[in-house]
């Protein structure tokens, strides 16, 4: 299966290319073009559309799956998913909303299976998916009580992932290593994280 | 360390003071000083500049004295460096202390000064056959490159090899350096290609590998300079790059992290690229912004501007300096 990971960097791409191959119960393969970029959150929400549709026209992608920081936004709840009930601050809610525009707007192009996605939003930031079960403070419950109530911030995820000024071998490494250790028990970042990686989770069970 | 550098009447550079970090990334519009903020610092090591060449045209009358005060972090009571031009003598002096006790600081500082080295890279001084000797050392434009790497292969070639996996971590289109010697007895570089394994030569590489191999080669000295300026470190490399050529200024200035025991390199960088800035979102005091005034230019570091992790929040750094929030971009564009 060829599926395509648009996410900030090789890094990202890398961890969640081993946890997307674990729910999925078998390897992907990168689609035949250099990995998809996003740089932070408006060129997800700008370039989003492009990327699906030239996936879905020009290259053999089964799929594609779309990780995005929250960074400041709120967190998702179950509840922004009933009719007419969309936070349009909400990232998660932002990027199904664009998918579903272009699945309804995309033609049925001859020849295409079907295209799938899924589409997660890491709170605050994908670093906290890979400390899941490490540090147990981290957490999309903690991240929603607000700046009062929070022991970690963005700079502090990725000090505690990566350590000080790692660089990208060492990145990707470490990446990979948390994500191999929570592609054994994939339950550990459905707890902590319900709703930014239980959307894709749920997703990707679908395909 | 380099703290600061405080010019008066330095070219565009009237009043202002270049806040410095181990690692220091500057950006601004052109013309905004940020290589003439490092003239200095080639003058410390013997270039030439006259008072005539300093002083701004249209500054009348002509100020009587060009002031540079390099500040260090070692110095307790502060000791800076000075430099100055008077109208006459027109020839930099640099001032010496009565206190014998600060002597040996100040030796130790103008030492320091001798060491540190400006990359402006050309592509045809890199790419340019050489002369290997021993004492052989990478030229302000690249050149020697080709004698600085065969004397790295020679002396460590484990640091070589090294150098090389990240090259081809850069470029993986390649997956070899090779070194040869060319009848006139001088080295050349030619790079490899992974598929077809079959070599081109530094005249015909981009200037984007080219100006990769070198800051590389930069990064990976054995015993680089205690000072590094990278004027315009983006050069010619594509934006998707910038996260590698952080991890290369990074290596010179926090060697630990790289595994390196030597000592930390003061790296300072100018760039143009919105794609580089936006990894050092997280060090703000390593991020200097340029701005250009009708007749002046100054520097403000982006820690110092009031709640910038609020103002920034999950915008990228690159675009926030892009949308000119930050100041630092050209006017009327």
């Amino acid at each position: 299966m060829k599926v395509a990971i648009f996410s900030e960097s090789s890094t990202d791409e890398a961890g969640i290319r081993v946890l997307v191959d674990a729910i999925l119960g078998q390897p992907t393969e990168p689609v035949a073009v250099a990995g998809i970029r996003s740089r932070g959150w408006d060129s997800v929400r700008a370039n989003l559309s492009m990327v699906y549709k030239q996936l879905y026209f020009n290259f053999e992608a089964d799929g594609l799956v779309v990780v995005a920081d929250s960074d400041d936004s709120p967190v998702h709840q179950q509840a922004h998913e009933s009719p007419g009930m969309m936070l349009n601050d909400c990232r998660l809610c932002t990027l199904l909303s664009i998918i579903e525009q272009e699945r309804n707007r995309c033609p049925k192009a001859p020849n295409r299976a079907q295209f799938r996605t899924a589409v997660g939003v890491a709170v605050p930031a994908i670093e906290a998916w890979f400390l899941a079960g490490k540090n147990i403070h981290v957490t999309e419950q903690a991240w929603a009580r607000g700046p009062k109530g929070r022991t970690f911030d963005r700079r502090s995820l990725k000090n505690d992932l990566y350590g000080e000024r790692a660089n990208l071998p060492q990145q990707t490494a470490k990446m990979v290593e948390e994500a191999k250790r929570l592609a054994a028990d994939i339950s550990v970042l459905e707890q902590r994280f319900p709703a930014g990686f239980g959307s894709i989770l749920r997703q990707l069970r679908t395909w | 360390m380099i703290t600061s550098i405080e010019y008066h009447n330095f070219r565009v550079l009237r009043s202002a003071v270049l806040p410095l970090a181990q690692c220091t990334v500057i950006v601004g519009p052109n013309g905004s000083g940020k290589s003439t903020a490092l003239l200095p610092l080639d003058v410390s090591r013997g270039g030439d500049l006259s008072y005539a060449r300093l002083v701004s045209a249209g500054v009348q009358p002509p100020p009587d004295l060009v002031r540079v005060t390099i500040h260090w972090s070692e110095s307790t009571p502060d000791l800076p460096t000075i430099l100055h031009w008077e109208r006459n003598p027109a020839q930099p002096t640099r001032t010496i202390p009565p206190d014998p006790t600060a002597q040996a600081l100040r030796s130790r500082h103008a030492e320091t000064l001798k060491t540190v080295r400006i990359f402006a890279l050309s592509p045809g001084a890199i790419a340019a056959s050489v002369q290997v000797e021993p004492s052989i050392e990478l030229g302000r434009d690249g050149k020697n490159l080709a004698g600085v790497l065969e004397l790295i292969q020679q002396r460590e070639p484990e640091r070589f090899d090294a150098l090389v996996d990240e090259f081809c971590r850069w470029l993986p289109e390649y997956d070899r350096i090779l070194l040869p010697t060319i009848n006139t007895g001088q080295k050349r570089i030619r790079l490899r290609k992974s598929v077809g394994k079959y070599a081109i030569d530094a005249q015909d590489l981009s200037h984007g590998t080219l100006f990769a191999l070198t800051l590389l080669t930069v990064a990976h000295l054995p015993n680089p300079p205690e000072i590094v300026c990278l004027e315009d470190v983006d050069h010619g490399l594509h934006p998707r790059l910038m996260r590698n050529v952080c991890d290369a200024m990074y290596r010179l200035a926090f060697p630990e992290s790289s595994g390196e025991s030597r000592k930390p390199v003061q790296v300072i960088a100018t760039t143009h690229s919105p794609h580089l800035l936006d990894f050092f979102k997280d060090h703000p005091e390593e991020v200097v912004i340029a701005e250009k005034g009708e007749t002046d230019a100054t520097f403000r570091r982006l820690s110092d501007y009031p709640q910038i992790s609020e103002i920034l929040g999950g915008t990228s750094l690159g675009e926030a300096w892009f949308s000119g929030v930050l100041g630092g971009v050209p006017a009327g564009t």
